[in-house]
């Protein structure tokens, strides 16, 4: 067995100069570290052996000497029996039949014609079907001369119920905010007036 | 005649004097074992954790142990391995190479409250710290413990040959880094 100066001579020839320098170890340990360190370590060396037996051993020193196998019997051959039951064949998987794709998209297609032809019919009716050029060589005073008395007069009930107190509204205020030019209007300018306004009538009677 | 050690190990095995014998064994052994992790580890907190262990691990397994080989090298062997592991798991969590746990570790060096760049003794530290585990502990062992080859051989499972080859890596690296320094 080699001596402590054997391997102080093994290294002289290896390093002559790490001989040299001082074992001595710089680091530094807290202080009393190693004091308490045997007690500690007994402590913690019974905490680690700690065993649910040596709990037990502590409460119920009787229950660590009964034997802990079960009491119960199986049916015999119970667990050959639930093996063969494992080993079985997996069931086959049977695939859903898969729709056919050209069904969906020919169905696709007839809706959409559908769809596009009501399309046509209700929303493109042509402007043309209105004849502007009949409404327009209309002779209208003829026209309302065609039309009953009773029916006007059943007309212009009907409109004056219809457009109801804001006619009457509108009236008022027409009266109102002609009230003073009436009032600037000589009476000769007036009997002017009703003269042109009487032989125009003439004129139209006449005719 | 009995070493104190295999009286050491008859005395733990009887319920007696299990604890007595537990206390003893720390005492002598402690010290030891935590500079020899320490200087794996590096940090004070670390290697408390690392002795721990290790000596927890003597708690556990000192009931079977067998007689043919010396407590000595056993307890070595468990402080050896503890560290080793506790050296992977840092590896693990830091996904680094080997070259930046070197550097991390020479970092620790310098962290010491006391380090002084000038003096040879954290020179010495810091060069240790660039060597590969494996070589580590075989300078640290046979440097520090003064650990004959065979008993090395007994802790770190490699032959005597592989050994003296590796202390001599050790060595000639540790004394390059610290002229270069």
């Amino acid at each position: 067995m080699e001596t402590k100066v054997d391997i102080i001579a093994e290294l002289k020839e290896v390093s002559p100069f790490l001989l040299e320098i001082s074992k001595s170890i710089p680091q530094s340990v807290p202080n009393g570290y190693f004091d308490s360190f045997s007690s500690e370590m007994l402590k913690l060396a019974k905490e680690s052996s700690f065993t649910l037996e040596s709990e037990l051993e502590s409460i119920a020193p009787l229950l660590n000497q009964i034997s802990k196998k079960p009491v119960q019997h199986l049916p015999e051959g119970y667990f050959a029996d639930f093996a063969i039951q494992s080993n079985k064949e997996p069931a086959k998987v049977v695939q859903m039949r898969l729709v056919r794709k050209w069904v969906s998209y020919a169905s696709a297609a007839v809706i959409a014609g559908i769809l596009i032809t009501a399309g046509f019919v209700f929303n493109s009716k042509p402007i043309s079907s209105f004849d502007f050029d009949y409404y327009s060589r209309i002779d209208i005073p003829a026209a309302l001369n065609q039309v009953p008395e009773d029916e006007l007069q059943n007309y212009l009930n009907t409109t004056a119920s219809l457009s109801g107190n804001d006619q009457l509204i509108i009236s008022d205020e027409l009266e109102n905010s002609n009230q003073g030019n009436f009032q600037q209007i000589s009476d000769e300018e007036l009997k002017e007036y009703l003269k042109e306004v009487g032989s125009e009538a003439a004129k139209r009677k006449e005719s | 005649m009995l070493t104190d050690d295999q009286q050491l190990v008859i005395q733990f095995k009887s319920t007696a004097t299990k604890d007595a014998a537990y206390t003893t064994l720390v005492k002598k052994y402690q010290e030891k074992l935590y500079w020899h992790i320490r200087r794996m580890v590096v940090e004070h907190e670390d290697a408390n954790d690392v002795l721990q262990n290790t000596f927890i691990k003597v708690w556990k397994g000192l009931d079977n142990f067998r007689e043919d080989s010396q407590l000595y090298t056993w307890l070595y062997r468990i402080a050896t391995n503890e560290s080793l592991s506790f050296l992977e798991q840092l590896k693990k969590k830091s996904a680094v190479q080997f070259d930046e746990i070197a550097g991390d570790f020479g970092n620790k060096v310098k962290a010491d409250a006391h380090f002084d760049a000038n003096k040879l003794e954290w020179k010495l530290q810091l060069a240790i710290q660039q060597l590969p585990e494996k070589q580590k502990l075989v300078f640290n062992l046979r440097y520090f413990d003064e650990m004959p080859y065979e008993e090395m051989s007994a802790v770190l499972d490699t032959s005597v040959g592989a050994l003296k080859a590796s202390y001599h890596h050790a060595a000639k690296k540790i004394e390059e880094f610290i002229i270069n320094s």
